[in-house]
């Protein structure tokens, strides 16, 4: 095997190197008990409860794969999916544009930026629960700025947060709201491409367009990709909003007639307010982590295809 | 310090001083969850020998209704000095944090449970039976309670829980509006036609005044609670009395033409608001501001509104449905945590709040079940409160009470159908046939 064709070890490993390596694995014990108290073992515990039938207060009960087969038969399971693909597919373009957009704007602003990347950066420090109380108001229908816009232009405002049709919409619209983190990264994106590409263009008498698509948008790519995979994580797992707007208006998790009913919220309803259903929870925890891996190794083997490291080209 | 940590310091000495570091951070890591399951649990065991006893109790509550438990809690501790009461009190996510401490073993000792969670808890083994407490040395006499409130405790014959306190539903009317629009005031002989028709006349068409709302004060009309005293007052059922089946019940002929009754009150007659009406005025109380002229709910928002001078209200029993009077009862009980290792001491004070001097406390604040202090309060006689009182002979069974797995089945597919109906205009026969049919799949897992 391998072994075979490695030099043999010294024979005596000289004092220092043994002390080094004791004192690297002292040093680093804290982290690994911590990942291993914190993190791995509590994985490890709820993979074990994700075969089990549990309720918290009694032991769990053994039933194998009883609740991934549940899932696959479970109506509100494939509801969850779809409303969080649906979020996802239109949330991510969206809130992805809007934060390129302001980013390129306050690059190329002379004045005023401070400001305005703190006026734009704010909705990112404001807690997530005030920021949907806020927008049940942004979105109410009657007394709304939105509805109250659309009435100007002779449009019939839909009530928001409690129609079925329009809800994810208004969940939509917040994710745009909400860019000042992926906003601030394309800034920091757009501040590291060098001057000189734009100088050079602008000789060769390329245009803003051009220059957009040529050099902007390739040196961004991997602040881009970041952003992205960042964004699918993210919105996958959507809760807080989401929690504190379906309870407030329609006094269920998940509503109106389940439009909001995200996968984290399917769960946590099934983990904490179900019957008997925190092996089921679980489980569908289990199967959402599998997805978020598929999801993120498609991102990251497609990436070579479309996104520019300099480092790589001049090594 | 930072010197010894210098390549310069001898190896030997730093690694066994590192080790000994990360020994302790290990025993300190495993020591604690331990220290803290017990802590809280045993902590009053351990200092039974040498100091007060202490339980803890949780409640839900917040604001003024914590009033009751921390007048009761001091007149205990005077009473019993070597018992000290701590109270903790959760009014968000109460069943989530309930339910975790539980599973934790760092439940409190005595704790407050809704109608809705009693047969979940009994299910689950979490809570104490009390018949032995009740028979026994420093027992409970159950007759001082009204027999139709404290059933809501019992589950197959043994009784678990204490009333807290109770309510049934009733229906609040603004003076004033009535008199503006020259209508008679509610009355106990009035039928769903005489609401209805009240309703339509006080209700104006510029959109800033309903006749009603219902079945609720916050909006909720797919509260299940609130709209069982119309099935109820039409003969209807939502589920079998062995709790397994709700084809039949849930989407008979009697509960369909009840909720058609309750839906046309706000999709054909719009004499109550739709959830466009309620969400646009999200936060306002629209019986004190004078948008309804009628309020069909508990009678939690009475205080509130004896204290708003400028409203003029009065009280009445809910309608009488085509088949005569019918009413549900919002429930609250006390109980015991089976895994307490202070049973005993939180008997004694679960006795006191429930039946003895600590109830008269509650009673100031909601509807007590026990007989002689309610009577002490001459509810009966009181021009708010008689209503009140007069209903409860109307009182009906709870689906809750016959399976654990109603809130997760049987609620769950009614609200889905409500909002069909209310934010879909689905047909309300429709809506619980289909009710009925997800129910019945659920309930037989």
């Amino acid at each position: 095997m391998a072994t075979a064709i490695l030099p043999k070890p010294p024979a005596r490993r000289s004092r220092k190197a043994r002390h080094d390596t004791i004192v690297f694995y002292l040093c680093v014990a804290p982290w690994v008990i911590g990942f291993i108290a914190f993190t791995l073992g509590p994985m490890l515990y709820s993979l074990y409860i994700s075969f089990t039938e549990w309720g918290m207060l009694k032991p769990p009960v053994w039933v194998g794969m009883a609740n991934y087969t549940r899932a696959f038969q479970d109506p509100d399971f494939y509801i969850s999916l779809k409303v969080t693909s649906f979020f996802t597919v239109f949330s991510i373009p969206v809130s992805l544009l809007t934060a390129l957009f302001l980013a390129i704007l306050l690059n190329e602003a002379t004045r005023g930026v401070g400001f305005f990347r703190t006026a734009f950066y704010m909705p990112a420090i404001v807690a997530s629960v005030a920021a949907a109380v806020l927008w049940t108001w942004i979105l109410n229908p009657k007394y709304g700025p939105v509805n109250g816009l659309l009435r100007v232009f002779g449009l019939p405002g839909p009530n928001w947060f409690s129609d079925p049709k329009y809800v994810i919409w208004g969940f939509i619209m917040m994710s745009a709201w909400n860019v000042g983190g992926q906003m601030l990264i394309f800034l920091a994106g757009l501040k590291g491409i060098p001057k000189a590409l734009y100088e050079a263009a602008e000789i060769d008498g390329g245009g803003r367009w051009p220059r957009f698509w040529k050099i902007t948008l390739p040196m961004l790519s991997s602040t881009l990709f970041f952003n992205f995979v960042m964004a699918v994580i993210g919105s996958f797992q959507t809760f807080d909003i989401a929690y504190v707007i379906s309870t407030a208006r329609s006094g269920t998790l998940g509503g109106p007639a389940k439009a909001t009913l995200f996968y984290m919220i399917y769960i946590y309803s099934l983990a904490f307010k179900g019957f008997n259903s925190m092996g089921y929870a679980t489980a569908l925890a289990w199967i959402l982590f599998i997805i978020i891996l598929i999801l993120t190794l498609i991102v990251l083997r497609t990436s070579s295809l479309w996104v520019y490291y300099e480092s790589e080209k001049e090594g | 310090m930072y010197k010894q940590f210098r390549p310069s310091g001898s190896f030997h000495q730093i690694s066994s001083r590192l080790f000994l570091l990360v020994v302790v951070a290990l025993v300190a890591a495993c020591a604690a969850p331990v220290a803290q399951q017990t802590g809280g649990a045993a902590s009053g065991g351990q200092a039974a020998a040498s100091g007060p006893t202490s339980i803890r109790i949780s409640c839900w509550e917040s604001g003024d209704a914590l009033e009751p438990f921390k007048n009761s809690i001091d007149a205990f501790q005077k009473e019993n000095t070597n018992i000290k009461v701590s109270l903790e009190c959760i009014p968000q996510e109460y069943g989530t944090k309930l339910l975790a401490q539980l599973a934790a073993g760092s439940g409190p000792d005595i704790f407050q449970v809704g109608d809705g969670d009693v047969a979940k808890y009994v299910q689950q083994g979490a809570v104490q039976p009390l018949d032995d407490y009740i028979n026994g040395k420093d027992g409970l006499d159950m007759n001082v309670f009204y027999p139709n409130v404290a059933k809501f405790g019992q589950v197959a014959g043994k009784t678990y829980f204490l009333t807290k306190d109770y309510s049934p539903l009733i229906l609040f009317y603004n003076k004033k509006l009535f008199d503006d629009a020259k209508v008679e005031y509610p009355n106990e002989n009035w039928t769903w036609d005489d609401l209805a028709a009240a309703a339509q006349k006080l209700t104006k068409a510029d959109g800033s005044q309903w006749g009603i709302q219902l079945p609720d004060s916050w909006g909720d009309l797919t509260w299940l609670r609130g709209a069982l005293p119309i099935i109820y007052q039409n003969g209807g059922s939502v589920v079998s009395e062995d709790g397994k089946t709700t084809t039949g019940h849930m989407n008979s002929p009697e509960t369909v033409q009840a909720i058609q009754w309750y839906a046309d009150l706000v999709l054909k007659d719009k004499v109550a608001p739709n959830k466009a009406d309620i969400d646009a005025l999200q936060g306002v109380d629209l019986f004190q501001t004078g948008k309804v002229a009628m309020l069909w709910t508990g009678r939690w928002p009475m205080k509130d509104f004896q204290s708003n001078k400028d409203l003029k209200f009065g009280t009445t029993t809910l309608p009488a449905g085509p088949k005569g009077k019918a009413n549900a009862l919002c429930w609250a009980g006390f109980t015991i945590n089976s895994a307490s290792k202070n049973k005993d001491t939180a008997w004694k004070f679960l006795k006191y709040i429930a039946a003895g001097d600590g109830a008269k406390q509650f009673a100031n604040y909601a509807l007590t079940a026990v007989k002689s202090v309610a009577d002490s309060q001459n509810l009966a006689k009181d021009e708010y409160n008689a209503p009140v009182i007069k209903v409860l002979d109307d009182v009906k069974p709870l689906p809750e009470f016959t399976t654990p797995l109603w809130a997760d089945c049987g609620d769950k597919a009614y609200k889905a159908a409500m909002e069909e109906i209310f934010l879909k205009g689905t047909a309300v026969q429709t809506a619980l046939d289909s009710a009925a049919k997800d129910a019945d799949a659920c309930l037989a897992k």
